[in-house]
């Protein structure tokens, strides 16, 4: 469908990140919704501003003189809707992921039911869930309560007991609260939110409601075999939205002038991943990382299922809390320079001192870009310990954080990628150079066409397809014979040894068929080589066979290392 | 570009705030003058409790049979085994409190018990005067004098006499560094490379330490040591930027607060010396533009802790030596002049705004 056929409007996102505040343009050009282009400025939510108006106003001047188009009146108001003379625009939606990071208990009844919903409910919220209580925990009454106060909540979400179903285990699960609840200074004791068997909710209200705020939202497992999270989510976000607008002043000033609730960042990017992994090949994931400066999250969907995975640690005020999970010794074989240890050690934790700097020399670029790799390194591990990653592998993946797309080189953002990501079988990496993914899903609210459009655009950047095949065969070895054809006819043949890692040229835009065949010991896909070849899409560094090995693990030794990535950058062709 | 603000002043006035977690009882008034240490507030704090389910104890069916055998009501203060519920009778089954407490409440046969209290003081982080108190939680104190505001601390907090055991702001100290009027005092350095000077200077004992720089790895140390450890300007071997040392120095002997707080960019708390003067002076600005002319310190790898003044702002993105492209400033330091990102620089407030004549 083209624009013209849809109520054509121009709509303005904007993204409170912890560091920087993005303000999006997306307009009509050609019949087809486009990315049009971005303000970026430092967000003031925080420490000396107090107040998100200060980062959204500079973000807005900037995106006013890259597009020499006005946004805001001579109050500073933005105009809304857009004028008879092009000024302003005709909606706005805001996305954020600045304020504070929630602490979250869950309480259901049974671990593959209720409480696996409530917890997919948890998912939808900018906190970490510190603890989850289902009726099989074994831990004492007394251990229970010691660990809901030691969790210092800010938020409860409570579920359990289909549509007129269990009731007695629910309320007993209320008692539990209530009794914690009584021992908790008043300010202290976090709202309830309580989406579960609605025949018992004003029961729960009524024990809860003289502690603290109870939020009857519907039930999210209204039949014990139908899950139904999403309509407790909008409930939850209004929530996350009033919570949030205690620290994040303005926020609810914002919110009374946009055409969708505020919502959190990674629950809008959530509605894109969902989206794309139900339209897009069935037999693999989508999957989606951001580092953010306090908090980073991976997305990962199969089927239009999603799994949101949230991590308490960043590349800039979260990468003290990194610090903590992985010490500078382990960062340190993932220079691609040598650099001595005390020297790294000292520049990170000087970095967490000043956690918005920008590197500015090549040392600093990468100390920056080994603290990334390890970073996915994390993620990928945790998701993998919390089952959410399919083994089928993903394709495409995004990323996204200005500490993996800022990087002077693609070069370096691809080695960073595949070196943190370690991907198997045959991916697409997509970078959200704008970090626009979450506006796409905010906007999508108020206009469902333009999302679709705007992924179809280039506003994302395709850095390579890779291949990953995995071999038992010794370093040198012939792994794979693979034969990328263009569409012009011509073709280009290559042999791939175990431990090299090669590109093809493959221009943006362009597609082409990749014949494949593995060589003993070695597989790509998970079920190994169906197709007899792959229609693969090009990207600045085109397709790259990594075959550098899986686990990738970096020589102890200094100099064979420096040596090791300065052949893999020059074949890279960097 | 906003820019963060670092305060080097010989003199400005500071507010601060300090809170209990819940309310309490405040133990200073409005207008009173308090100096670091002096206990501000108090509260008691729910820390530990028990729960006694005397419809299981008993081997009851129901919880409203266990109810009307409890004896006690919520509020009630329970000594070592005092019996919460029995069943009479010949042969009684009696239950007692498992722990000394009171009793917070009785719910379907559940009793609930406060066994622990944990009572929280309030000290004060500043010299200065009480301007503020709200809800009986939050006071307020401002004083004036000389402030020097540092990048990180070990959490504590202490008030003493300076001394300068450094020969320069780049010196090292070492074991040999501290002498017997080091004793008791807040004693200045330029860095520290080595655990054994930190644990030297425990032994003496002194009041606080404030250095420049140290390496990062001296961190879990510099956490254990039981006086208060304040670094000007971070990690690595930089030593301490020339104003903050200087104006240290010229405060020898002073009474100093040195609050190692850790800091926190969100809430604008930082790390502070602060040495209070009888003087009136105005507040300075916490927040600033980058412009011309003006002092600002890098705070990044390898050059953190260099004082320049900005020569040129460029209004785009420039190219770095790294690649990348930022927003910059031409800074002339004292061997040179670097093009560094906004983002890696502060502005230093030091100006002095006296508003009015020596007190």
């Amino acid at each position: 469908m083209t624009a013209a056929g849809m109520d054509a409007v121009s709509i303005l996102a904007i993204d409170l990140g912890t560091a920087n505040t993005r303000v999006h343009l997306f307009d009509v050009a050609e019949g087809q919704y486009r990315f049009i282009a971005s303000g970026i400025s430092q967000t003031t939510a925080d420490a000396p501003y107090y107040d998100i108006g200060e980062g959204i106003y500079q973000a807005l001047d900037r995106l006013q003189a890259i597009t020499g188009r006005i946004f805001l009146d001579k109050d500073a108001n933005i105009i809304l809707p857009s004028q008879a003379g092009g000024e302003g625009v005709d909606r706005l939606v805001v996305t954020y992921s600045c304020g504070k990071t929630l602490n979250v208990a869950t309480f259901g009844l049974l671990g593959d039911a209720s409480l696996e919903s409530v917890n997919r409910l948890a998912s939808s919220v900018p906190g970490k869930v510190v603890d989850s209580f289902g009726i099989n925990d074994k831990r004492t009454l007394d251990a229970k309560i010691e660990a809901i106060l030691a969790a210092k909540l800010d938020l409860i979400l409570f579920a359990g007991g289909s549509e007129n179903g269990a009731s007695r285990s629910v309320l007993n699960i209320a008692d539990l609260i209530s009794r914690t609840m009584q021992v908790m200074p008043a300010g202290d004791r976090p709202e309830v939110v309580y989406a579960g068997n609605q025949a018992v909710s004003q029961q729960v209200k009524d024990k809860l409601e003289r502690f603290t705020a109870v939020h009857i939202l519907p039930n999210v497992r209204p039949q014990i075999d139908r899950e139904e999270v999403a309509r407790a989510e909008v409930g939850v976000s209004k929530l996350v939205n009033q919570m949030q607008s205690r620290y994040i002043n303005g926020l609810d000033r914002i919110g009374t002038i946009c055409n969708a609730l505020p919502e959190p960042s990674t629950s809008a990017a959530e509605k894109i991943i969902r989206f794309l992994s139900a339209t897009n090949d069935p037999q693999k994931g989508v999957l989606a990382f951001d580092i953010g400066s306090r908090g980073s999250s991976a997305i990962s969907g199969v089927g239009g299922k999603t799994h949101i995975n949230l991590f308490p640690y960043g590349s800039g005020a979260g990468l003290d809390s990194f610090l903590k999970k992985v010490s500078p010794e382990r960062i340190h074989p993932w220079l691609s320079r040598s650099i001595p240890l005390e020297d790294l050690r000292d520049a990170l934790y000087q970095k967490t001192l000043s956690p918005n700097s920008i590197p500015a020399n090549g040392e600093a670029l990468d100390m920056e870009l080994a603290v990334a790799k390890l970073i996915l390194r994390e993620m990928v591990r945790e998701m993998r310990i919390k089952g959410t990653l399919t083994a089928r592998g993903y394709d495409p993946i995004l990323v996204s954080g200005s500490a993996l797309t800022r990087a002077a080189s693609p070069q370096q953002i691809l080695l960073t990628l595949l070196d943190g990501i370690q991907p198997a079988g045959i991916t697409t990496l997509i970078l959200d150079k704008h970090s626009i993914l979450q506006s796409l899903g905010a906007a999508g609210l108020v206009q469902p066409f333009l999302p679709i459009q705007v992924l179809e655009s280039t506003a994302f950047t395709n850095l390579a397809t890779v291949v990953s095949p995995v071999s038992e065969s010794r370093t040198g070895k012939e792994v794979l014979s693979a034969r990328l054809e263009y569409s012009s006819g011509k073709f280009m043949d290559v042999n791939v040894t175990q431990g090299s890692i090669i590109t093809l040229p493959l221009k943006p835009g362009e597609s082409a068929k990749l014949y494949l065949e593995t060589q003993h010991r070695t597989r790509i896909e998970a079920d190994g080589l169906t197709e007899e070849y792959y229609k693969v899409n090009g990207g600045i560094l085109g397709v790259v066979i990594d075959a550098r090995g899986r686990p990738l693990e970096m020589p102890g030794n200094e100099k064979q290392r420096d040596e090791l990535v300065a052949g893999w950058m020059t074949a890279l062709g960097g | 570009m906003q820019a963060q603000v670092l305060q080097i002043r010989s003199i400005t006035r500071i507010r601060r705030s300090q809170s209990l977690p819940v309310a309490g009882n405040v133990r200073v008034h409005l207008g009173q003058k308090v100096y670091t240490g002096d206990l501000l507030a108090e509260a008691d704090l729910s820390s530990s409790q028990v729960t006694v389910d005397v419809t299981r104890a008993l081997g009851l069916s129901s919880y409203e049979d266990a109810e009307s055998l409890i004896e006690r009501k919520v509020g009630e203060k329970l000594e070592e085994k005092d019996i919460i519920a029995e069943t009479g009778g010949l042969f009684s089954k009696v239950i007692r409190t498992p722990a000394p407490g009171n009793i917070i409440s009785i719910q379907k046969g559940v009793v609930q018990i406060e066994t622990g209290v944990r009572h929280l003081t309030l000290e004060a982080n500043y010299p200065g005067t009480v301007t503020e108190i709200r809800k009986n939680q939050k006071i307020y104190v401002e004083e004036s004098g000389s402030l020097i505001q540092a990048v990180w601390g070990n959490g504590r907090v202490a008030a003493a006499p300076i001394s300068n055991a450094g020969e320069s702001h780049k010196s090292a100290l070492s074991p040999n560094s501290f002498g017997i009027e080091n004793r008791g005092t807040i004693v200045v350095g330029g860095l520290c490379v080595d655990e054994a000077t930190l644990n030297q200077a425990a032994a003496l004992p002194i009041g606080g330490l404030i250095l420049g720089s140290m390496p990062a790895r001296l961190i879990p140390a510099a956490e254990k040591q039981p006086y208060p450890l304040i670094l000007t300007d971070g990690f690595g071997l930089m030593g301490m930027n020339e104003l903050a040392f200087r104006l240290l120095s010229t405060n020898t002997g002073r009474e100093t607060t040195i609050n190692a707080v850790r800091m926190d960019l969100r809430n604008g708390i930082r790390p502070e010396v602060f040495i209070p003067l009888p003087v009136d002076a105005q507040p300075a600005d916490e927040f600033s533009e980058f412009m011309v002319g003006q002092l600002v310190r890098e705070n990044t790898y390898p050059h953190a802790g260099e004082i320049g003044v900005i020569v040129k702002i460029s209004t785009a993105s420039v190219l770095l030596p790294s690649g990348l492209r930022a927003v910059a400033a031409e800074v002339k330091f004292n061997q040179e002049k670097r093009i560094v990102p906004l983002a890696n620089l502060d502005v230093i407030s030091i100006e002095s705004e006296v508003s009015a004549e020596t007190k």
